[in-house]
């Protein structure tokens, strides 16, 4: 009994490492970083699920994410809310730079 | 009578010569000699003071010089004693590559990790790395030697991201997303979204193309056009490089010249069945050669500032 368990729980600990995926960076708008405490949201496209995160100083910020897949993300603070922009979320932590451009009212999200 | 008014009249000259030399010519004389000392000595100290400094500016220019003797004594000193363990450390770890036969996987990675974590900057690992992963038979996902793989990758990964650090530093990336996917179902080349980077005050276009991807080697075949606009003219200049792309290509070895001494790599930051992340990164030509402008950066500001270290970067270190 206690040899399945440690199966079951070595299975399981290994399927959280190996589905696992965190995304980082920076998000910047007209050259300087965004303001702290805008929001970050993505909602993947395989579960439907949403996982949002803030930004910190510097405009940095990190967002955990159990699974891979596609994701749509999403920037907004009280003065944006950016269009969404197509994110793929993998195994392993990456980072994603961001740059905030406003075109004919709508920002855009484009990756640096 | 006239004799003694004569007389009287010189007598009374005489007290007044007397009377002046004595009331308003000595202490103007005083006052001369006073003013013409302390002219001299004001003149005869900035003297003094010009020969000091110019002293001083002579013996920190030859102690300048020393310390620059001193410290390229010091490094080619270190340098030697470092390539005489990197010979012995490299002649060891190429045994393994020389006879697989007699070694067993686990050790091969090994020599390799050690031999990319003290050379990547020197050599081109790639057939190294080429090497091993064509001696790992990997029959499935669930086979155990898939972990010999992912410990590979990682290896690769991890010396990419540290020579990226360094390269982001003093130059300018952008990252795209490669949709494998969609590749799969288009004919021709995958176009990604292009970036203009400027590096050095010079701005050149950028243009990735993916034309095919390799899921089994998880590499891809990729062309880079740049364009940069000439200062002079309309015309424009135009470099195209067709290569395999894959967690093997590091960016101080494996990158494309270009003009004013500046280079530009692209590595690869993942790779899935669905799809892919590349990072694209210009920099100064002087970072694609092993610790030269470390020196360079330490001599140059030895003969700015005349100080060894920066002091500012030994206060933040310590």
């Amino acid at each position: 009994m206690k040899k399945y368990l440690i199966v079951i729980l070595f299975l399981l600990l290994n399927t959280t490492i190996a589905f696992s995926g965190e995304i980082y960076g920076t998000i910047k708008k007209d050259g300087k970083p965004i303001a702290e405490g805008s929001e970050i949201e993505l909602e993947m496209l395989t579960s439907g699920k949403t996982y949002s995160s803030k930004c910190a100083k510097y405009g940095s910020y990190s967002l955990y994410v159990p699974g891979k897949g596609r994701g749509l993300l999403i920037i907004r603070n009280e003065e944006l809310m950016s269009e969404p922009i197509l994110i793929y979320i993998y195994e392993n932590a990456i980072q994603y730079d961001f740059v905030l451009e406003e075109k004919n009212g709508s920002f855009l999200v484009r990756r640096r | 009578m006239e004799e003694q008014e004569k007389a009287k009249k010189e007598k009374y000259l005489g007290t007044k010569f007397e009377k002046f030399t004595t009331r308003y010519l000595g202490p103007c004389g005083s006052l001369i000699i006073a003013t013409a000392i302390l002219i001299s000595g004001y003149l005869g100290s900035n003297y003094l003071k010009e020969q000091a400094s110019a002293k001083a500016r002579s013996e920190k220019g030859v102690l300048t010089m020393e310390a620059i003797q001193i410290y390229s004594n010091m490094m080619r000193e270190q340098e030697e004693a470092e390539n005489r363990l990197r010979k012995d450390m490299f002649n060891s770890s190429m045994k393994v590559f020389s006879m697989p036969d007699t070694y067993k996987l686990e050790e091969q990675i090994l020599n390799l990790e050690l031999l990319a974590l003290n050379f990547h900057e020197t050599f081109n690992l790639k057939p190294f790395f080429r090497f091993i992963r064509e001696q790992i038979p990997v029959s499935s996902v669930y086979d155990p030697k898939e972990t010999y793989l992912t410990r590979l990758y990682a290896t690769a990964k991890s010396i990419m991201k540290k020579q990226m650090m360094v390269l982001e530093g003093e130059g300018e990336k952008f990252s795209r997303m490669v949709d494998l996917e969609r590749l799969g179902q288009i004919q021709g080349s995958l176009q990604l979204e292009e970036e203009s980077l400027v590096v050095e005050g010079i701005k050149r276009n950028y243009k990735i193309y993916v034309r095919k991807a390799n899921d089994k080697l998880k590499e891809m075949l990729i062309r880079l056009e740049i364009r940069t606009q000439k200062k002079s003219s309309e015309d424009v200049n135009t470099i195209i490089s067709e290569y395999r792309l894959d967690y093997f290509n590091f960016p101080m070895i494996h990158n494309v010249t270009l003009a004013h001494d500046q280079r530009c790599a692209i590595v690869l930051n993942e790779f899935t069945e669905s799809c892919a992340d590349i990072t694209l990164v210009t920099f100064p030509g002087s970072l694609a050669v092993r610790g030269k402008p470390y020196y360079q950066d330490v001599i140059q500001n030895l003969l700015v500032t005349g100080k060894l270290f920066d002091e500012n970067i030994n206060k933040e270190l310590w």
